[in-house]
């Protein structure tokens, strides 16, 4: 196996083809504190790609109740599983996140899915992993934040429901599509070589005249982003809606454009961009590209479960509220500094977590206009300054996309109420 | 007659047709994989109060009023904040609601879209997000 330098666990890894990046990559941040569940992205998706015969399991887009749920069911406890199994009580960090581009995270010490030879069967396999059964892909949601029956009732639902136990517990919705990574695990497992990664923007796809849909990919993807299409045997993936990424969606005018599930979000929790890659896999630096902003400058937003191996390009930003020790066996050990930094954000943060889903198209810099302080406030503890700032986007073309503005609201009397006070 | 399946229909009397058939209810078996498997993990008080003060702030953020908040607590729909709501109890999400508001509140955010590629004027400003406070006031759109 060739080295590759992968910056998100801080070390060399070994990995099937030599390191080869492309000049840009499709990364996305998903902002978790924002998510309620509405499964707007989900049905986005499913109405643009996956809606024909042999697809009905096939949800290229998901939300998922972590930490019950999961689609298909099970994935990340069984890959985190399998990789404990190969690599008992070693699968820790060390070292402390740090400025350091090449290991921002300090340094993961356990086996990625690359590594855990001794555990993979047959040997001849590249990549840990398991196939997920048809069960587990039929029923995405089950028992998340559904309402039951009393036992023994049938088709009615407890009307008493408040009555069932209720514990303190937590949970959070966890959307996710491919992560089109760096060191795709699907990639790697493919015996025809039927996978391959877009120089030009880093999207994985899978090529279906070569795919002869052995579902090496689909046991490989620790992320179980890959899937069988039963009817046409040959495996289908996110292709990270590419027309419109390449500004060839008809609504585009020729620029790029985020992708359906990314525009479909109501809830704002969205960002997804391009950012530049250099020769070592790591990115270029972009100060005012919103994506390189929240990844490395704030660095609020995270790799889910970094420890895999693959280097994905979805990022993060942790939901506050959850116990800190599952959120860093999810995200890894920047959880801590990220959610500090994005409870007391800074005037910048403030400024392009407003860039969330204002346009259609993806922006490529952003700049922001200083206004003066409106007022101060304090919450919890906490100081908030609030300013009258505004965030300018802007496009590939280096035009002005949108401006988001922070203002006081001037309240104007109606005519018939204009002496009343 | 015992009606097995699709392919008994067409045994029917008419009388049997009009029968109410109902399919066989099994109770739960404990070594099916898709049972639902009950998990304990930590949780505190403290994390409850953290969701809602999570959701209250980042709604607050995007504009939402003190009775839209409290839409948003009180609908069964909204499960993370609903179960916060019920948990917690109205008068304490309400007092997290006025906290957030009091420090999120006093702005409103206004995006306005330069020219699409293409077209010669600018797209229409986005509606501010407006947070009326009563029916006497309104707000002018241009600031």
């Amino acid at each position: 196996m060739a080295k590759v330098h992968n910056w998100q666990i801080g070390r060399e890894m070994a990995f099937p083809y030599a390191a080869a990046y492309p000049r840009r990559q499709f990364a996305f941040v998903f902002n978790i504190n924002r998510c309620i569940a509405c499964q707007s992205c989900t049905m986005a998706c499913k109405s643009t790609w996956t809606f024909n015969k042999g697809q009905e399991h096939m949800w290229w887009a998901n939300v998922e109740t972590k930490p019950y749920g999961g689609y298909p069911q099970f994935w990340d406890v069984k890959i985190l599983q399998l990789l404990e199994e190969a690599n008992p009580d070693g699968q820790v960090w060390s070292g402390k996140p740090s400025a350091d581009k090449k290991k921002p995270y300090g340094t993961f010490d356990g086996v990625t899915i690359f590594e855990a030879g001794k555990a993979l069967t047959p040997e001849s396999s590249r990549v840990l992993g398991y196939l997920p059964t048809d069960e587990e892909w039929n029923s995405p949601n089950i028992y998340e934040d559904n309402p039951v029956g009393k036992k023994g009732v049938r088709g009615e639902l407890d009307k008493e429901g408040v009555e069932l136990p209720e514990h303190k517990t937590w949970f959070f919705y966890l959307a996710r599509i491919c992560n089109h990574c760096t060191y795709p695990a699907c990639l790697a497992a493919c015996p025809r070589k039927a996978i391959y990664k877009r120089p030009e923007d880093g999207i994985v796809l899978i090529d279906q005249k070569e795919c002869r849909g052995y579902r090496k990919c689909v046991e490989a993807c620790p992320y179980k982003k890959t899937m069988y299409r039963g009817n046409t045997r040959v495996s289908e993936k996110c292709i990270a809606c590419y027309p419109r990424i390449e500004g060839k969606d008809p609504a585009s005018k020729g620029q790029p454009m985020q992708t359906r599930c990314m525009t479909a979000c109501i809830g704002q929790i969205r960002l997804q961009g391009l950012v530049q890659m250099n020769r070592d896999g790591t990115w270029t630096e972009d100060r005012y590209n919103p994506i390189y902003y929240l990844v490395h400058v704030a660095k609020v937003a995270l790799p889910l479960y970094p420890q895999f191996g693959t280097s994905p390009n979805g990022f993060y930003i942790p939901p506050r509220w959850v116990p800190r020790p599952y959120l860093r066996q999810m995200f890894g050990p920047g959880v801590d500094a990220a959610i500090e930094r994005y409870t007391y954000p800074d005037r910048e943060l403030l400024a392009v977590l407003q860039l969330f889903n204002r346009s259609e198209r993806i922006i490529f810099r952003y700049e922001i206009k200083e206004g003066a302080k409106i007022y101060e406030a304090e919450l919890r503890g906490r100081k908030i300054t609030v300013y009258n700032d505004t965030v300018i986007a802007y496009g590939q073309d280096g035009k002005e996309i949108f401006r988001t503005t922070v203002e006081e609201p001037l309240h104007v009397r109606p005519a018939q109420h204009a002496n009343s006070i | 007659m015992v009606v097995l399946g699709r392919s008994a229909y067409f045994t029917y009397t008419s009388h049997e047709r009009d029968r109410k058939v109902t399919m066989t209810y099994k109770e739960i078996e404990a070594d099916d994989p898709m049972e639902l498997i009950g998990v304990v993990l930590p949780a505190t008080a403290e994390a409850m109060e953290e969701m809602a003060y999570a959701f209250a702030e980042e709604f607050a953020q995007m504009g939402y009023d003190a009775d839209a908040l409290l839409r948003l607590f009180r609908t069964p729909f909204y499960a993370g904040a609903h179960q916060a709501y019920r948990a917690l109890g109205d008068e304490a999400i309400r007092k997290i609601i006025r906290e957030c508001l009091a420090a999120w509140g006093g702005v409103v955010t206004r995006v306005r879209d330069s020219c699409s590629p293409g077209e010669a004027t600018p797209n229409p400003s986005h509606e501010p997000r407006a947070r009326m406070t009563s029916t006497n006031l309104k707000e002018t759109d241009d600031g």
